[in-house]
C-alpha cells in the first residue's frame, strides 16, 4: 500500500497519520529501497584505537564470489571536499573536520571504518569483509575518560562563564560540593543506520536515515563538488534517531564514493555493534557543583565545572554546566567547561543535549541541599524561582514551571514523601519520593512549505523535513486543518524529500515551531489569493477589500453576507488549485525575550532492601511544552522522553575496555536499553499555555524536555528510599548494597 | 529440500537450510514489513509466528526469525506480517495499535503486531498481566511502551470472549487474523504426510556433521557469519528428542524441549509451584519458544539460568553419539571455561531428575541489571530435604561467580545434617565465599558478585520463611 493511498476511514481525528503504515509493516525504512542494480556493502573496521596500517591485503576476499570491489586507503578516489579549504578565495569556508573516509592509513578509533566491501548480496558482502588481512602499526592509545578528566596537557578548556563572585557559595550559611559522573551512552535506535547512494548522469540520489535531508543535500554537494541541485535526499521514514541523525558520518560519504567509483547504486547498513563506533554518543562526563544558601533557602552562589569526553579529531561541545547560568536566581553563578579528545569517535547530541546531562547533577545537588536545609525540594526550587532571565534579565516568552510543580505534586501524592530518607516501607520495600527540573532551549527556525489545495477539497502540504518519530506529518496536518477549516482526512503532509522546499534539521525540539509557522505562512497566503480570486471573478465580492472577507470553515464570507466554498469558487473560475509556497523566519525576538519550555518529573520508586534492586512504581511528567498541538502524540513524546531518562538513570551504560579502546557491551543484551516491566505507570501533564510570542503555533516544543531531569529525579528518589547518594550513573543495584 | 508454508504460500527451497529465516523473508522474498534491529534475538523486531502440528493440532508460538534456521522451519506454517494483513482493513491488533498512538517511529511496531498475533493464537489465560508479558521480548525505544501496553489490553479484553472456542476459528470469525488460517493444518497435515521420513535428520549422522543444532539461540548469536552456510544437524524437532514425561519420581525431558515447554507441562509446574515466576525472568517469549534447555547445559555459559537451576536438582545427562549411550551427571559436565566432558560428535538426547518431594524445598533467585530479557549479574538454585528444621540432603549451585555454572559443594555438605538458624546461613556464606571466583566485568565487580550470592543465599531462606529474620 502506497503511503499517499492510505485508506481515510481507519483514523480519528487524533491519530497518527502514518500510522496505518506502521502498523502493517509498510512504512518503507531507508535500507528497503531498491533501485534497479542494487549492490550491498559493508565495513571492514579497524581492531586497534590508534595507529596505522601497515598492510591490507585485500586478495582474498576479492577474489571472494560476488564481490565487485573493495575500497580502502590505496584506491579511494580523491573527495574534493576533503582537501583544505582556500580561506584566500573563500573566507567563509571551514575545512570539513569530520573522519575522512579511506584518505589515508592512520587509526583514530576502534571501529574506525577502514575498508568498503562491495557485494551482490548482503550475505557476500559481510563474508567477504572477514577474509580481509590487516596489519597494524599500532600506538598506545588513550580511551580512560577518568584517568586524564584532571589532566591540563590534554583538556581544553571553553570559555569560563562568571556572574559577580566565583566562589561565594563557599561563605554559604549551608553549602555543599559534590561531583557527579556519568557514562557514554549510545542512542540506539530500533533502525539501524543505512544509505543508498546512487550516481546516475551527473545525479546523486540519496536515500538515507537522516533528521535534515537538506542538511545531508547540503553537505554531499558541498563535500563531493556537485551542484547542490543534482543531489536529491530521500528521507520517507525513520526507525528513532534521538540524534544520531543529525549529520552525516562516514558510511554516507563511502556510500557515495562508491557509487561514483563503481557507477552502480551502493548500499551501505550498519550492524548493531557499529551504531556505537560510527554514529555517535552522549560523550561521558564528570561535574562538579558547589551550591550554597541561605538558612531560609536563598541560592547565593553556584560553581558548577564540567569536563566531557571528545574526539582526537574533532571538537563536540554541548554547553554542559551553562545550565546553572539560568534555571534558578542565583546572585554569583562560576562555571567551566572543558573537554578531553579521547582516542575514540567522536560523540554528538543525544536526546536532550547540554542540560540532560547538566541537569542531572544541579538537580541533584539542589536535592542534597534541601536535605541540609530541612526544606521542601519543591519549596527550595520555588524559593529560587528565576521571575526573568538571571543572565540577561529579559523576561521569558512564557513560563510555567510553577504551574508544572502543582500539576505534578497533586498527581504523584507529594505529601506522602518520607521527609527523613530510608523510613517509609511498603510491602517490605523502601519506599522512595523524588523530582528534578528539566530545561531546555525554545526558539523558532527558519522554514519554508508549500501548500496546494485543491479544488476536490484537499489540501497538501510539503516541506524537506523528516520525522524520526515525534509525529511532525501529524502535527502538521492538524495545522492545516485547523487554519484552512478542513477535516484532518483532507489534509496530507508530505516530507523526506529535498525537492520539496527547505525544512529545518529536526532536532533541539523545534520542528512543530519552525515547520507549522512554515505551514500557518502557506494557510495565511492560500486564504490571501482565494480572496483575490474571488474579489476578482465573483460578483459579491467586486471591490471588497481582502480584510473584509472573512474565511470560516472553508467559505469566504463579504461583509455583505456574500459566501462561497472555496471548492465552488475554483470549480466555477475554472482552477484545479492554488500553489503557494511561503517561509518564516527565525525567532527575532532574541533582544526582548528569554525562551524556554521547562519541565518537572515526579518519581515513587520501591528499593528492595537486600538486593538493591530499584522498582520504579509511578512516575508523572509536567510540561511547559507551549500548545499542545496534537494531545496523543505529545503524551507519547513524554512518556518515550522518560523512558529515555530512565535508562540514562538505571539501566545504560557503553563501557570500553582501555587495553585494546573497543566496547565491550556493543549488543542489545548487555547494552540496557530499558524494556516494558522497567516502566512504570505513567501520567502526563501539560498546563497547555501557548507561546504565541515565539511563533503563531502557540507551542515551544517537547522532544528534549521529556527526558531532561528524569534521571535526577529518579536519584533523587533512591536518597529518598534508602538515604543512600548515588553520584555516578547509572545507579545499578550494586551502588545500593 | 525444504518445505513449508510462508503466510499463505507453499515454500519448496534448496536454499542452505542455516540461512535464517529473516533473510529469507527479506531477501528471498521481498517482504520487507519483518525489520531487523540486532540480529541477536534481543529486540524483537523480527518477529514472525510458527504453526507447527502437535498431534495432528496446530500450535503457533512467537519467534525472533534472525535466530531461526529455515531448516527448523519445515513442514511448519510461518506467519510474516505481510501474512496477517487484511486487504482493506486493519485487524484489531493493528486498530488497537494505531487507536492508542503505540508507533511512533514505526520500526518496532511490525514485531510487537507479531508478538500480540501470537498471543491471540496462545491458549492460555487472558488479561492486562499477560497481554503485557506476550510482548516481553519487544524493545521500544520511541514510545515509553505505555501506548502499547493499552493496545495489549485492549486485545485481552477481546479474548476474554474466546470461551474455549477454537483459537484458530475464533480469531478468523472476529476477523483478528484473514481465513487463510482455517485451511493451514490440512496443508501442513498432508505437506509432512508427503515428507515424513524424510524431513527428520538421521541420528547415526552425528559423526559426519559439525554443528549439532537445537533452537539456535546460541550458535547464531555466536557465530552468524559461519552458520548460515554450514553442515548443521537439525535436532529441534526430532520426535525422539521432544515431551516431558514421569516414570515413578522420575522426570524425564528430550534434549529439544524448549523452555516455553516446560512452562506449558503440567509435571514441572505440580513439582515447582513457583515455576511461572522462575520462567518470567529468563529472556523473553519467542526465545524461550526456541531455546532448548540442552542448547543451555551444552552453551556452558557461567550464568546459563537452566544450567543452575538443574544443577541443585542433580540432574543427569544421557549423551549418545548415536551408537553408545552414556549417563552422566550435570554436575560433571563442566571442566573448565566452555569445555565439556563430551565428545564433538556426542548429543544429549535425554535430561533426568528426581522431582522434590513434598518434604523437600526448591527455590531459584536471579539477579540482573535490567527487569526482564537480561542475562543475570548472579543467579542460584537450592534444593532441601528437610526433616522438620534440620536439612537432610542440600544442594546449592550459583552462575556468575565462577568460569563454568557451579554446584557449590562445599557450601552443600556443610549445609546437610544442621538445623537451620541465622548462624547457620552465616556460616555457608563464609564456606561459600571460599569455593566461588567470581570476576569483575559489565555484570558487576566480584566483590559486589560476592556479596550479592551471599544475600541470595539468605533470599533462598527467607522465601519460604525457613528463618525468622
Amino acid at each position: 500500500m502506497d503511503k499517499n493511498n492510505l485508506s481515510e476511514t481507519f483514523f480519528a481525528d487524533d491519530d497518527r497519520v502514518d500510522g496505518l503504515a506502521k502498523v502493517t509493516g509498510k512504512a518503507k525504512f531507508t535500507a528497503e529501497f531498491k533501485p534497479a542494480g542494487l549492490t550491498h556493502a559493508v565495513f571492514v573496521c579497524s581492531t586497534i584505537a590508534k595507529g596505522a596500517i601497515k598492510h591490507m591485503n585485500i586478495y582474498e576476499a576479492k577474489n571472494a564470489p560476488g564481490v565487485i570491489d573493495i575500497i580502502y586507503y590505496l584506491n579511494c578516489p580523491a573527495v574534493p571536499g576533503y582537501k583544505p579549504v582556500d580561506r584566500i578565495a573563500n573566507p567563509n569556508a571551514r575545512d570539513f573536520t569530520g573522519l575522512k573516509v579511506f584518505h589515508n592509513n592512520m587509526v583514530v578509533s576502534n571501529g574506525q571504518p577502514i575498508a568498503l566491501v562491495i557485494a551482490d548480496t548482503y550475505e557476500r558482502a559481510v563474508h567477504a569483509a572477514s577474509l580481509v588481512k590487516v596489519e597494524y602499526i599500532k600506538e598506545k592509545s588513550e580511551t580512560d575518560f577518568d584517568k586524564n578528566k584532571f589532566n591540563d596537557k590534554l583538556l581544553k578548556p571553553r570559555p569560563e562563564y562568571v556572574r559577580n563572585q566565583k566562589d561565594a557559595w563557599k561563605n554559604a550559611e549551608v553549602f555543599l560540593e559534590e561531583e557527579y559522573t556519568m557514562p557514554v551512552e549510545t542512542h540506539n535506535p530500533m533502525e539501524m543506520h543505512a544509505t543508498i547512494a546512487v550516481w546516475e548522469g551527473g545525479k546523486l540520489t540519496v536515500y538515507d536515515k537522516s533528521q535534515g535531508p537538506k542538511n545531508v543535500q547540503g553537505e554531499l554537494g558541498r563535500i563531493f563538488a556537485i551542484d547542490e541541485k543534482n543531489v536529491q535526499v530521500i528521507t520517507e521514514f525513520v526507525g528513532g534517531a534521538f540524534g544520531s541523525s543529525l549529520r552525516s558520518w562516514p558510511h554516507v560519504h563511502a556510500a557515495v564514493i562508491a557509487t561514483k567509483k563503481l557507477n552502480r547504486p551502493v548500499k551501505v547498513t550498519l550492524n548493531r555493534e557499529q551504531m556505537f563506533t560510527m554514529v555517535g554518543y552522549r560523550p561521558q562526563c564528570w561535574q562538579k557543583i558547589g551550591i550554597g544558601a541561605s538558612k531560609d533557602g536563598k541560592l547565593t552562589g553556584i560553581a558548577h565545572h564540567a569536563v566531557s569526553n571528545t574526539s582526537s579529531y574533532e571538537d563536540f561541545t554541548e554547553g554542559i554546566s551553562s545550565v546553572s547560568q539560568y534555571l534558578y536566581d542565583c546572585p554569583n553563578v562560576f562555571t567551566t567547561y572543558k573537554i578531553l579528545p579521547l582516542d575514540i569517535n567522536t560523540p554528538t547530541w543525544m536526546r536532550g543535549p547540554g542540560p540532560g546531562t547538566g541537569c542531572f547533577a544541579l538537580e541533584s545537588a539542589l536535592d542534597e541541599l534541601s536535605y541540609k536545609l530541612n526544606i521542601d525540594p519543591i519549596e527550595l526550587r520555588l524559593i529560587n524561582n528565576a521571575e526573568v532571565h538571571p543572565q540577561s534579565k529579559l523576561p521569558w516568552t512564557t513560563k510555567f514551571l510553577k504551574e508544572c510543580y502543582a500539576l505534578g505534586k497533586e498527581k504523584i501524592g507529594w505529601h506522602k514523601r518520607p521527609t527523613t530518607p530510608g523510613s517509609l516501607k511498603e510491602d517490605g520495600m523502601l519506599v522512595g519520593y523524588g523530582m528534578a527540573v528539566g530545561v531546555f532551549g525554545a526558539g523558532r527556525n527558519p522554514a519554508t512549505a508549500k501548500g496546494i489545495l485543491k479544488n476536490d477539497g484537499t489540501l497538501l502540504l510539503q516541506s524537506a523535513v523528516s520525522d524520526m518519530g515525534p509525529g511532525t506529518s501529524t502535527a502538521m496536518v492538524k495545522i492545516g486543518s485547523e487554519q484552512m477549516g478542513l477535516e484532518e482526512k483532507k489534509v496530507r503532509f508530505e516530507l523526506g524529500d529535498t525537492d520539496f522546499p527547505t525544512g529545518p534539521t529536526q532536532g533541539g525540539s523545534g520542528s512543530a515551531t519552525a515547520v507549522g509557522s512554515a505551514v500557518i505562512a502557506v494557510c495565511d497566503a492560500i486564504k490571501l489569493s482565494l480572496k483575490e480570486i474571488a474579489i476578482e471573478s465573483i460578483a459579491g465580492f467586486k471591490n471588497v477589500k481582502p480584510e473584509n472577507i472573512k474565511y470560516e470553515a472553508g467559505k469566504l464570507i463579504a461583509a455583505n453576507n456574500v459566501s462561497i466554498h472555496f471548492m465552488d469558487l475554483l470549480k466555477e473560475t475554472g482552477k484545479p488549485e492554488v500553489q503557494v509556497s511561503k517561509s518564516s523566519s527565525s525567532f527575532a525576538q532574541r533582544d526582548k525575550y528569554a525562551t524556554n519550555s521547562f519541565s518537572v518529573h515526579f518519581v515513587k520508586l520501591h528499593v528492595h532492601p537486600v538486593t538493591g534492586v530499584i522498582k520504579l512504581k509511578h512516575m508523572v511528567s509536567a510540561a511547559d511544552a507551549g500548545k499542545i498541538i496534537s494531545e496523543k502524540t505529545a503524551r507519547s513524546q513524554m512518556v518515550g522522553g522518560a523512558v529515555g531518562g530512565i535508562g540514562m538513570a538505571m539501566t545504560e551504560e557503553s563501557l570500553i575496555d582501555h587495553r585494546y579502546g573497543r566496547y565491550i557491551n556493543s549488543n542489545f543484551v548487555d547494552y540496557h536499553v530499558p524494556v516494558h516491566a522497567d516502566v512504570p505507570p505513567m501520567d502526563i501533564v501539560f498546563p497547555n499555555q501557548p507561546d504565541y510570542i515565539i511563533s503563531p503555533t502557540g507551542a515551544k516544543g517537547i522532544g528534549e524536555i521529556a527526558l531532561v531531569g528524569v534521571a535526577p529525579a529518579i536519584l533523587n528518589a533512591v536518597y529518598n528510599a534508602t538515604g543512600k547518594r548515588v553520584r555516578d550513573l547509572p545507579v545499578t543495584p550494586d551502588k545500593l548494597i | 529440500m525444504i518445505r513449508f508454508i510462508l503466510n499463505e504460500k507453499t515454500i519448496a527451497t534448496e536454499l542452505p537450510p542455516g540461512m535464517v529465516m529473516l533473510d529469507f523473508i527479506r531477501y528471498q522474498q521481498h517482504l520487507t514489513g519483518t525489520k531487523i534491529g540486532c540480529r541477536e534475538g534481543d529486540c524483537g523486531a523480527c518477529t514472525i509466528l510458527v504453526g507447527e502440528l502437535v498431534n495432528d493440532e496446530i500450535h503457533y508460538q512467537s519467534m525472533t526469525s534472525c535466530l531461526m534456521p529455515i531448516g527448523n522451519a519445515a513442514g511448519k506454517h510461518i506467519v510474516s506480517i505481510e501474512g496477517i494483513n487484511f486487504k482493506d482493513q486493519l485487524n484489531p491488533i493493528q486498530q488497537a495499535m494505531a487507536d492508542e498512538g503505540a508507533t511512533q517511529c514505526g520500526f518496532c511496531t511490525p514485531g510487537f503486531v507479531m508478538s500480540l498475533a501470537g498471543y491471540c493464537l496462545s491458549k492460555g489465560e487472558f488479561d492486562q498481566g499477560t497481554a503485557i508479558a506476550s510482548i516481553d521480548g519487544n524493545i521500544c525505544r520511541c514510545t515509553g511502551y505505555k501506548p502499547i501496553e493499552r493496545a495489549a489490553g485492549k486485545m485481552a479484553t477481546i479474548l476474554k470472549e474466546r470461551n474455549g472456542e477454537d483459537e484458530i476459528a475464533f480469531v478468523t470469525r472476529k476477523k483478528i487474523l484473514p481465513d487463510y488460517f482455517t485451511g493451514i493444518k490440512n496443508r501442513l497435515l498432508e505437506m509432512n504426510t508427503a515428507a515424513r521420513g524424510r524431513s527428520v535428520p538421521d541420528p547415526a549422522g552425528l559423526k559426519a556433521r559439525p554443528h549439532i543444532m537445537g533452537g539456535g539461540t546460541d550458535l547464531y548469536v555466536q557465530h552468524h557469519e559461519t552458520m548460515s552456510s554450514a553442515d548443521i544437524h537439525f535436532v529441534f524437532d526430532h520426535p525422539e528428542l521432544n515431551g516431558i514425561h514421569k516414570e515413578g519420581n522420575k522426570c524425564i525431558l528430550g534434549s529439544s524441549v524448549t523452555v516455553s515447554d516446560l512452562k506449558r507441562s503440567p509435571i514441572i509446574n505440580d513439582a515447582f509451584p513457583g515455576f511461572q515466576q522462575v520462567a518470567k525472568l529468563i529472556s523473553s517469549t519467542p526465545i524461550r519458544n526456541m531455546a532448548t534447555i540442552a542448547g543451555n547445559f551444552i552453551n556452558a555459559s557461567p550464568i546459563g539460568d537452566f544450567t543452575i537451576f538443574f544443577l541443585a536438582l542433580d540432574a543427569q545427562l544421557i549423551l549418545t553419539d548415536g551408537i553408545t549411550t552414556r549417563e552422566l551427571p550435570l554436575r560433571k559436565l563442566y571442566k573448565g571455561y566452555k569445555t565439556l566432558d563430551k565428545r564433538p560428535e556426542e548429543q544429549i538426547e535425554k535430561i533426568w531428575f528426581e522431582t522434590p518431594g513434598k518434604d523437600s524445598y526448591f527455590h531459584f533467585e536471579k539477579v540482573s541489571k535490567r527487569t526482564h530479557l537480561d542475562i543475570a549479574s548472579v543467579n542460584t538454585a537450592i534444593h532441601l530435604k528437610l526433616n522438620g528444621n534440620t536439612i537432610e540432603q542440600a544442594s546449592l549451585s550459583a552462575g556468575g561467580v565462577g568460569p563454568v555454572p557451579m554446584y557449590l559443594q562445599k557450601t552443600s555438605d556443610f549445609l546437610k545434617g544442621k538445623e537451620i538458624s541465622d548462624a547457620l546461613i552465616g556460616d555457608s556464606v563464609e564456606i561459600m565465599k571460599t569455593e566461588i571466583s567470581p570476576i569483575s566485568d559489565a555484570r558487576g565487580s566480584k566483590e559486589y558478585k560476592t556479596l550479592l550470592l551471599a544475600q541470595l543465599i539468605k533470599a533462598h531462606f527467607m522465601e519460604r520463611r525457613l528463618l525468622s529474620s
